[in-house]
């Protein structure tokens, strides 16, 4: 019993590694890729960047509803933000690949505790939504 | 400055700070703020977003070899977990309406409370050989390699949901003020949760990604994450929060316990620092 208790507990481990070690390496990947674009295309003056603003001085925010309009005008830019937006998205990935592997070796008790933080936060996404408008 | 050469800066500082942020549980925040707005001159709000990814990239990175190799208890985390999203969803709400000044000096004083009660939990650590345990059966149970010492160190955290409202704590000072809150974290966990000193650490350190992603993607959605300042830090973070995490177990107890209340004394020092100009 104790030995299988391990083996559910390791593989537990194991997953909630892979989800982080894929989700940061795919998103750090994107970054990359947006860093070598945006270098290779352009020379600014590092004071518009600490300032927020790039490009003739159009402000340059990371909202993911901007991508594509990002996309078109500055690539590098858009695969950035893409990148970064994978970032914040890995420890969510990370719960979610939790409350998997906990449903599937039936540690059930923990199951609760991974969804209600999963709702807590899907809950601050729409508070920010709010806050925004 | 050109692009280039201003992501290469900051790109070498983000390795030392994952390096320093991973092996003391931190996340490397303390260290890129005052980087970013002492002497780069950068936005404080631009400091705050691109510190918040760092943090999330410095904990997925050694939440990995952490949670792989053991160290990190990730039944407890699930636990405090709880606690720690509804603080940083709550400091997100509480930021427009707390004086910053008061921010700096709260924050202070409670680095000062946790260097010293470290101090005080290391000395009780070391009268006495082994930890405590509350019995085999907790579901908190946790067991890790310590590579120095050549021994598997077992335990059993005492009173787990103690912890929930503390981190709830430390979540809404992290919102407040972009940190991973590792500086409260690892004390708390000390000498309330009576955790071995490197699963403390690698238990925070897996931990503050999520409370890092509720409120940066508050951040995220309010536009304060500035692509080309947080993406070099991103890419130099997550290498040193690599090669940190590699380093955390073969690393000497009683180095790590001084490096970091060295840290929190300095970090108070800078926290009053900025109260008294804000």
């Amino acid at each position: 019993m104790r030995g299988e208790s391990n083996t559910h507990s390791l593989r537990i481990e194991n997953a909630i590694a892979l989800a982080l070690s894929v989700g940061i390496g795919v998103a750090v990947a994107v970054v990359l890729m947006g860093i070598l674009i945006t270098l290779s295309s352009q020379t600014s003056l590092w004071r518009s960047v600490s300032t927020g603003y790039v490009h003739s001085l159009r402000p340059v925010p990371f909202r993911p509803a901007l991508l594509l309009y990002e996309l078109h005008h500055s690539p590098g830019i858009a695969a950035m933000s893409l990148g970064l937006f994978l970032i914040v998205c890995t420890p969510l990935a990370r719960l979610t690949v939790s409350a998997i592997m906990l449903v599937r070796t039936h540690e059930y008790r923990f199951v609760p505790l991974t969804v209600f933080v999963l709702l807590v936060i899907a809950a601050s996404i729409v508070l920010s939504f709010h806050l925004r408008h | 400055m050109s692009i280039a050469m201003a992501m290469i800066v900051l790109a070498v500082v983000a390795v030392f700070a994952g390096l320093v942020g991973s092996l003391l549980g931190l996340g490397g925040a303390v260290l890129i703020i005052p980087f970013l707005t002492l002497i780069l001159h950068v936005n404080i709000h631009y400091a705050i977003g691109a510190s918040i990814v760092a943090v999330i990239c410095t904990s997925s990175s050694a939440g990995a070899v952490y949670a792989r190799s053991g160290i990190a208890n990730i039944r407890l985390a699930f636990l405090l977990e709880c606690g720690a999203v509804l603080g940083a969803v709550t400091g997100a709400l509480l930021a427009t309406v707390i004086a910053a000044r008061f921010l700096f000096f709260l924050f202070a004083a409670i680095l000062v409370y946790s260097a010293a009660s470290m101090i005080v939990s290391h000395r009780r650590e070391s009268r006495r050989k082994e930890l405590p345990t509350a019995g085999d059966t907790s579901p908190f149970a946790g067991s890790f390699y310590d590579v120095h010492e050549m021994r598997t160190v077992s335990y059993v955290p005492h009173r787990p949901l103690l912890g929930v409202p503390l981190v709830f704590a430390s979540g809404i000072l992290s919102a407040l003020l972009g940190v991973g809150a590792g500086g409260i974290n690892v004390p708390a966990f000390l000498s309330i949760l009576h955790l071995p000193l490197k699963a403390a650490l690698g238990t925070s350190s897996y931990m503050i990604g999520i409370i890092a992603a509720t409120s940066a993607l508050i951040y995220t959605f309010r536009g304060d994450v500035q692509p080309l300042l947080a993406a070099p830090i991103a890419c130099g973070i997550l290498v040193g929060a690599r090669v940190g995490a590699r380093l955390l177990p073969r690393l000497q107890h009683q180095w790590l316990n001084r490096a970091f209340i060295v840290l929190l004394l300095l970090l108070a020092g800078e926290m009053t620092i900025h109260g008294l100009s804000a």
